[in-house]
């Protein structure tokens, strides 16, 4: 039986927190790759305004050129009583994948993010980031999302990256870890 | 991490040319549960298409939310002969999809089956749940490009099946 579902990284931010993480040198020897993420921000003025969230982007290969990706997202988001469904943003030259806690958000809560990436070994078809973030606040505010970036590109991805939108880091105790789907 | 018996690859097939139609057939069943991925592109814009067992009755029915181009709603389907995975995440020549279809207990022989799936394309976002009203076990699963038959998969695309055994 082959292993499967092998954890190949892993990142822990450290106390001072953590601008940018960058797993090298993947592995080439699974079918998919599944990345699962335990994140907060420390944003004090976030992309909301509102600093409980905030944004985050991803790039594969060192690759930080924006027309080189293109996506969709699908979001809800609760602000106090009332919420709101914001549903099918073109993304054609951003990066930008998902929201976490904010610095403004419950104490101590941390955001969930999944990204799924079919075929990230193959060379003859384009890529999917396919991404799914929740987060809860105890005070107020929540958000769900999920997004897609295509990667048009059909190089093997062997190298990703994330980085905190507007100059802002992850805290300490945030951490990503990212697991090889071995093929049969 | 150990990895146990689960999400185990059963089957997994990266086309080399174009094909209407992928069949995982004689699937085991030992496992709790079923994980089908499909990254594909096709020869036109086409929504992705599932037979399970060969049954082309009126036996499957979908509920989802999906989003595409400044647009969001929900939908359902009822007696439909085929499972369609896809809505806004289709497939098209130079849109990859990527779909992720987690089929439960399917082979207990005591049950309808249910399915659920998360679709990404850039043409849009799926969220769908469905279910064959069928106790068979499931055995035999067709993953088609169109309606069943008409259209084709593009050389490249790659589909794989995990099993999930129970704990």
């Amino acid at each position: 039986m082959p292993d499967t579902f092998e954890r190949i990284g892993s990142a822990m931010v450290p106390k001072g927190g953590q601008h940018e993480i960058v797993f090298n040198n993947i592995p080439q020897n699974y079918t998919d790759i599944k990345i699962l993420m335990s994140i907060r921000s420390n944003v004090t003025i976030g992309q909301t305004g509102t600093s409980q969230y905030d944004s985050f982007t991803m790039w594969v290969n060192n690759n930080f050129t924006a027309a080189d990706y293109g996506g969709r997202n699908f979001y809800t988001f609760n602000s106090g009583p009332n919420t709101v469904l914001v549903g099918g943003e073109t993304q054609t030259t951003s990066r930008q994948i998902g929201f976490i806690q904010g610095g403004l958000s419950t104490q101590n809560a941390f955001g969930n993010c999944e990204i799924y990436i079919p075929a990230y070994s193959a060379n003859n078809i384009e890529k999917n980031l396919c991404v799914q973030t929740s987060n809860v606040s105890h005070v107020t505010g929540c958000i769900m999302s999920y997004a897609v970036n295509k990667y048009n590109s059909t190089s093997p991805i062997t190298s990703i990256g994330f980085r905190m939108d507007w100059g802002n880091a992850w805290v300490e105790g945030s951490y990503v870890t990212m697991y090889g789907i071995r093929k049969a | 991490m150990p990895a146990g018996n689960t999400y185990k690859s059963i089957f997994s097939e990266t086309l080399t040319s174009s094909k209407n139609r992928i069949d995982f057939t004689s699937i085991p069943q030992n496992y709790t549960d079923l994980v089908l991925v499909v990254h594909a592109k096709s020869n036109v814009a086409n929504d992705i298409e599932i037979r399970i067992n060969d049954d082309a009755g009126a036996n499957y029915s979908r509920t989802l939310m999906w989003a595409r181009a400044g647009e969001t709603s929900i939908s359902r389907g009822t007696g439909i002969s085929f499972m369609r995975i896809s809505n806004y995440a289709y497939a098209d020549p130079t849109h990859v999809a990527s779909h992720s279809v987690h089929f439960f207990s399917y082979a207990n022989t005591s049950i309808f089956k249910s399915a659920m799936n998360l679709g990404f394309s850039v043409n849009g976002i799926d969220h769908e749940n469905h279910i064959w009203r069928s106790t068979a076990a499931i055995s035999k699963l067709s993953i088609y490009c169109g309606v069943p038959g008409t259209n084709t998969f593009s050389a490249g695309s790659q589909f794989s099946l995990y099993g999930i055994e129970a704990a």
